[in-house]
């Protein structure tokens, strides 16, 4: 019964092709913006944790030093050190102060950022260097005018390439220092806003007893002992911090997997609008069911009257017209997901997204739209299911 | 042509009211009806005299107001809706001037649609469906749709739906209403067939020629019987 029930219920599609597919717009308006919304922010989610992700989910930054003098001093240079030794989730650190600076040389001259940093920083950006080396702890600090170039700064200062062991002269604050390429890092995307490839690194300890005697480092490069526990350090340092400066807004500790948290509470936020999106749809598609099921009874009171004559109860009557409009609905989540999906695709495709649509989207669009078919069509399967047969049989 | 000698329809004093605002219409006003099994029965009376009133009482359609109905000895007034639709699919066949097949199923579809309330498999109705209109001589329209049939066909096929589930009691409501004279006969034909082969039938007809043909001519008027004619051949 069940199964010419379905029959049937195609057979009617089939009669009022257009008028069904009109009555069945919300329903397939709603399931194809749960797909389509679905899919892109499982997209886009995916698409920028990659992105985050491609840079070392182990990193914490700390940007401070601008709070009054009393809490600036928490920010000296030894604090990244010292957080590594106070904290186990921890295990290396770097101060970066920045200063820009005219480099000069043989034959090129240009402005570049000069990053203060300590030998850790190799370690805590999983620094390359596919020519010369990195600073060492063991470097004579006070002797050595070494420095290490980013790709681009190579290129740019020494464009027939071979920098290292090349002199380069840099002006800062109108004096000029003499030092000697040491090494130059492998290309290296940018990571949280950071660049690699168009700095110059100095010894921060070089720059304090050469340069400027600097006590506060305005930020800290750390490094997690693992990108599982990154969120943890993240807030290890926070509390850190906090015992040392009761200063509102006196430092500011970011990291790839605090933003990565705020990615997913904003998704989470999104879910409740799609929610709320597709609620609304849904119920004015189900009233559209509940409208064209109401017309279809009307129609075929006839043919009620007709199947009650030959002993059909008011229960097959009810499943009759149920097992129709659950099949409309259906017909409509299918027609949706196949929209929506086709959407989803070409919108990731167009912003170079990898397309990542959601499973249970699918389920649960599916079954909802065949749970609205049996609400919506509840209505109208009792009244064709209460219908008098003679009144029934004798409709024009 | 035996006639059983219990009756197959019993019906006592029975009354059946509409209520037109302030109005009652009597459609049937204490009326009272044996009838036994494998008589061939006609039921004759003006326009709006309460044939088509006692037909749907008789076939469970409808309850009447006041009085007693019996079938095969049950008293049906008393039944649930469910249980009637059980009698309407396994004891009674409907035929109705009107035809009234469903315009989007084939006549295979229509005539197996009652099998289909009685929970017959799929295969075993069709069998069954397709035998029924090789009866009636329609076994090479199984696939057609009503509306590429002719009126006698299409009453031939609406005979088979009522005959497929092999019931004992056939209730014609103006059968030959619609058709020509010699379709009307062929037709006729068929129920004496079907009559000859134990069913009880009872047709309502306006037509003599009809009345003729069977052997207690049933007369209303106003609700009421008025004395029946025995037709002795
Ligand atoms: N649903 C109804 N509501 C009100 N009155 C009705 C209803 N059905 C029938 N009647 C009335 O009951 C009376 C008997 O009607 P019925 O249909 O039984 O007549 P009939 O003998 O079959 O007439 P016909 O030969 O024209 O078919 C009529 O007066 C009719 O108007
Ligand atoms: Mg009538």
């Amino acid at each position: 019964m069940f199964i010419e029930n379905i029959k049937l219920s195609l057979k009617n599609f089939i009669t009022n092709k257009m008028r069904t597919l009109l009555s069945l717009l919300g329903i397939m308006i709603g399931v194809s913006s749960v797909i389509l919304i679905t899919t892109l922010g499982n997209s886009a989610t995916s698409n920028i944790k990659n992105e985050i992700a491609s840079g070392g989910m182990d990193l914490i930054m700390i940007y401070g030093g601008w709070g009054n003098a009393r809490s600036q001093k928490v920010f000296h240079s030894g604090l990244g050190e010292e957080l590594d030794d106070m904290l186990d989730t921890i295990i290396a650190s770097t101060p970066n102060h920045q200063v820009s600076a005219l480099a000069k040389s043989r034959n090129k001259t240009a402005f570049f950022e000069v990053n203060c940093i300590s030998p850790s920083y190799a370690e805590v950006f999983n620094i390359e260097m596919p020519a010369g080396r990195f600073f060492s702890d063991s470097d004579s600090i006070d002797k050595y005018p070494g420095i290490i170039l980013g790709n681009k700064t190579a290129q740019t200062l020494f464009p027939a390439g071979g920098s290292v062991g090349k002199p380069l002269k840099l002006i800062i604050n109108q004096c000029t220092y003499q030092f000697t390429v040491i090494g130059v890092m492998k290309k290296k995307d940018a990571n949280m806003g950071l660049s690699f490839n168009d700095v110059i690194l100095m010894d921060l300890n070089y720059y304090r007893s050469r340069i400027a005697k600097v006590e506060v480092v305005n930020s800290f490069f750390l490094k997690a002992a693992d990108a599982s526990v990154a969120a943890q350090a993240n807030t290890d340092v926070n509390e850190y911090l906090q015992t040392k400066t009761s200063e509102k807004d006196g430092f500011w500790v970011d990291s790839p997997s605090s933003i990565s948290e705020m990615f997913n509470k904003v998704t989470k936020t999104l879910n409740l609008v799609l929610a709320a999106i597709a609620g609304i749809s849904l119920l004015v598609g189900g009233i559209g069911i509940m409208n064209i099921m109401l017309v279809s009874v009307t129609e075929r009171t006839r043919e009620i009257g007709i199947r009650k004559a030959l002993g059909a109860q008011a229960s097959a009557i009810r499943g009759q017209f149920l097992t129709e409009s659950a099949v409309l609905t259906i017909i409509g989540g299918i027609l949706g997901v196949i929209l929506g999906t086709v959407l989803g695709k070409l919108v990731t495709e167009l912003m170079k997204w990898s397309f990542s649509p959601v499973l249970s989207a699918y389920v649960l669009a599916i079954g909802f739209s065949a749970a609205i078919g049996v609400f919506f069509g509840l209505y109208p399967a009792v009244r064709a299911s209460r219908l008098d047969p003679i009144q029934a049989l004798s409709y024009e | 042509m035996d006639v059983n000698i219990n009756p197959v329809i019993e019906l006592e004093n029975i009354h059946r009211d509409y209520r037109m605002g302030d109005n009652i219409v009597k459609a049937l006003d204490g009326l009272s009806l044996t009838i036994g099994g494998g008589e061939l029965t006609s039921i004759v009376g003006p326009s709006g005299s309460g044939k088509s009133t006692l037909m749907n009482i008789i076939g469970c359609l409808d309850r009447p107001t006041d009085g007693r109905v019996r079938l095969n000895g049950e008293d049906i007034s008393i039944l649930s809706d469910k249980r009637l639709s059980t009698i309407r699919n396994r004891n009674i066949g409907f035929i109705f001037q009107q035809f009234n097949l469903m315009p989007r199923l084939s006549i295979l579809e229509n005539v197996a649609t009652p099998l289909l309330y009685s929970r017959v498999k799929t295969s075993e109705r069709n069998r069954l469906a397709t035998a029924a209109l090789q009866k009636v001589g329609l076994g090479d329209r199984l696939k057609h749709r009503p509306t590429e049939l002719s009126g006698g066909q299409k009453q031939r096929a609406a005979i088979a739906r009522a005959i497929v589930t092999n019931p004992s009691l056939l209730l014609a409501d103006e059968p030959t209403g619609a058709l020509d004279t010699t379709t009307g006969e062929l037709i006729m034909d068929l129920f004496r067939q079907l009559n000859s082969e134990g069913r009880t039938i009872i047709i309502v007809t306006h037509d003599p020629e009809v009345s003729q043909q069977c052997r207690r001519v049933v007369r209303v008027r106003d609700g009421k019987l008025e004395p029946e004619i025995v037709n002795v051949y």
